[in-house]
């Protein structure tokens, strides 16, 4: 019982420390892609702690209901992902909080945050039919849902499920709003609908939904952990370089379009994951 | 279809200077754009009514920024064709050597922008770091950045050394090989082509009976280039504009990456050819009548109407800016265009709204 509530407690506290310092590397490392020296590592605290400091301004009391939610969402997946619970229930409570934040943004009269909505919820439709592909590929590897039973593997789950790791890391792409799809919202606003989704969040709430990000992150790179649970440094290295990857990505490519991720996402996604399960399936 | 009206801009992280666009939506379709201006507006035009003919140059440079130099080329031209006065050889090469190095930091500042405007941050900076090799030079030779105030009615203020060109030279040797590096990323990176190539097209015919000027014009096959009248030494040195056929926004940044490597070798050759000399002469008498001139600035043809009475203040002066003549393209291109594609397209113009204003 001590035991899980220290793994309750270790999954709270891992959005606003871990995924902060993480959200510090990227801006370091982001800015040495660009010939930049980059802020401190600890300035994504400072920016948060910043906004908590600032007035409360709302368009609407459902907007602040909204980000409450997603915040709450996105911190109980993270937990209950370190509880090694169920992967379709961290999946859907995720996919919740994520709803949230879209109907958020849909309650305000803003047309940037109301097309930012849009293309998030395009985004969802895009990602979530792949996640749910990978932990079906994870259940046909492990006999059950459970993350429990990927600890128990004793042989990577990268080698048996390597095409569904590269879909994994796409979906990663769309979820840390990385170019190419920075689609519905953007980490500099330097893109038409300028925040998009969070452009009429401001002072507290904008640093709750950053906060909720950074619980994403946590939980998103702990999924990608999970591909190589036999060992705890072959999971840092592999999420290491995964992270490492998608800033890369970041990097070397413009942003491109909705139909453009939909179709690719669809197409390549599907495929390499159906790829995977039949293998599987067929073994 | 409910319809969606977006203010774009005149505040929007995307435009570099304050344009408003009405932009009506049906889902993520254009159907149509209005855009206004009058954010800026400085009455820069009107001082020549308190402002003598000398003091008008440094009016006429802070136009803008970007274009500084050649605004005030061009302005000092019309006052020397007006008065009849020649200027020195020397003077008119090195006229050239700045105003290509204008043009030069001008498209790079654009070439970032634009990147910027599909989202390709990396690709921004990397120009702008480049850019900042051609300001080091405007400044070691002017000791200015940006208004490098070289022009005088009669000629220019400074002079270039021996040790000057040779550092201008090597200084450009070195952006050539970056530019060099940076040319399969721009022009032939999948993520670019997708984000630029077959947006926002404008034929050949569309781009002159619109009016449009400068890599807008070139870009749609139209070879027509204010240097090619052959003002300052652009007369005396090899010069063919650079023509693109496509028509859309992948062409206009083809056009102005290729202009940069072509502003290279036209300062190579004025350098080369530059005459030794006087780099002025004086001026004599107040100027009287009117006169039209135009230089190619970086987004285009630049045109000045000067009217004097023979007082130290001019009667009228009147400018005509590249983007002015290129906003309309905007309603050519923007209805039946994504969302997505507006940045891009709007930046394909290089719009400067500071000159437009004045």
């Amino acid at each position: 019982m001590i035991n899980k509530s220290v793994l309750i407690l270790a999954g709270l506290a891992s959005g606003p420390v871990l995924g902060g310092v993480i959200s510090g590397f990227d801006r370091i490392l982001t800015a040495r892609f660009q010939s930049r020296i980059g802020p401190p590592l600890l300035q994504p605290f400072y920016d948060v702690i910043k906004l908590l400091g600032k007035e409360k301004v709302v368009v609407n009391v459902w907007q602040a209901f909204c980000v409450n939610a997603y915040l709450t969402a996105a911190s109980i997946a993270t937990a209950l992902f370190f509880l090694r619970s169920d992967l379709l229930l961290i999946l859907f409570i995720q996919a919740v909080g994520a709803v949230f934040l879209v109907v958020g943004a849909f309650s305000s009269t803003s047309p940037y945050s109301q097309a930012g909505a849009h293309r998030e919820l395009l985004q969802m439709l895009c990602y979530e039919p792949l996640l749910i592909l990978i932990s079906v590929g994870i259940y046909f590897q492990t006999g059950s849902f459970k993350i429990e039973s990927v600890d128990a593997m004793n042989q990577p789950l990268l080698l048996k499920l390597p095409f569904l790791f590269v879909v994994l890391s796409f979906v990663l792409t769309i979820k840390l709003r990385k170019s190419p799809f920075d689609l519905s919202t953007s980490h500099h606003a330097h893109q038409e609908l300028v925040k998009g989704l969070l452009t009429d969040y401001s002072g507290p709430l904008l640093a709750l939904t950053e906060i909720a990000h950074w619980y994403e992150t946590v939980l998103l790179l702990g999924f990608c952990s999970l591909f190589w649970t036999t060992n705890p440094i072959g999971a840092l290295l592999l999420v290491g370089i995964t992270y490492l990857g998608e800033i890369w990505i970041d990097n070397v490519s413009a942003r491109m379009n909705w139909r453009w991720m939909l179709g690719y996402g669809w197409g390549m996604g599907m495929a390499l994951s159906l790829v995977n399960l039949v293998w599987l399936y067929a073994r | 279809m409910t319809k969606t009206i977006i203010p774009f801009g005149p505040q929007h992280p995307v435009l570099p200077e304050p344009i408003h666009l009405k932009l009506t939506l049906e889902d993520e379709v254009i159907t149509e754009a209005i855009p206004a201006f009058g954010f800026v507006h400085r009455g820069l035009e009107k001082l020549v009514e308190i402002r003598d003919f000398h003091q008008m140059i440094y009016v006429v440079e802070r136009i803008c920024g970007i274009c500084s130099m050649l605004h005030a080329m061009c302005y000092c031209q019309g006052i020397e064709e007006m008065m009849g006065i020649e200027v020195p050889p020397r003077a008119r090469f090195l006229r050239v050597i700045w105003s290509e190095l204008h043009r030069m930091h001008s498209h790079l500042l654009w070439l970032g922008l634009f990147a910027d405007s599909f989202g390709f941050e990396s690709l921004f900076m990397q120009f702008w770091k480049i850019r900042e090799k051609i300001l080091d030079i405007d400044e070691a030779t002017t000791g200015n950045r940006i208004i490098v105030s070289v022009n005088v009615i009669g000629g220019v203020r400074k002079d270039l050394g021996t040790e000057q060109t040779s550092m201008i030279l090597s200084a450009l040797k070195d952006v050539e090989k970056e530019l060099q590096w940076l040319e399969t990323t721009i022009m032939s990176d999948y993520t670019v082509q997708k984000r630029t190539v077959g947006k926002g097209i404008l034929t050949g015919k569309q781009a002159y009976e619109l009016g449009l000027v400068g890599p807008t014009l070139r870009a749609s096959g139209v070879a027509q280039d204010a240097r090619m009248l052959g003002y300052a030494a652009f007369g005396d040195i090899n010069f063919t504009p650079v023509v693109e056929t496509d028509g859309d926004c992948y062409a206009r940044c083809k056009v102005r990456f290729r202009e940069v490597f072509q502003s290279i070798d036209l300062i190579r050759q004025a350098i080369g050819k530059l005459p030794n000399g006087e780099i002025a002469v004086k001026v004599k008498g107040r100027p009287n009548g009117e006169v039209v001139t135009r230089v190619e600035q970086p987004r285009g043809e630049v045109f000045y109407y000067i009217k004097a009475n023979g007082t130290k203040n001019l009667e009228r002066l009147r400018v005509r800016t590249p983007t002015f003549a290129n906003v309309p393209a905007l309603l050519t291109m923007l209805p039946g265009a994504w969302l997505s594609d507006v940045p891009v397209i709007v930046l394909s113009i290089d719009p400067c709204i500071s000159c437009t204003e004045r």
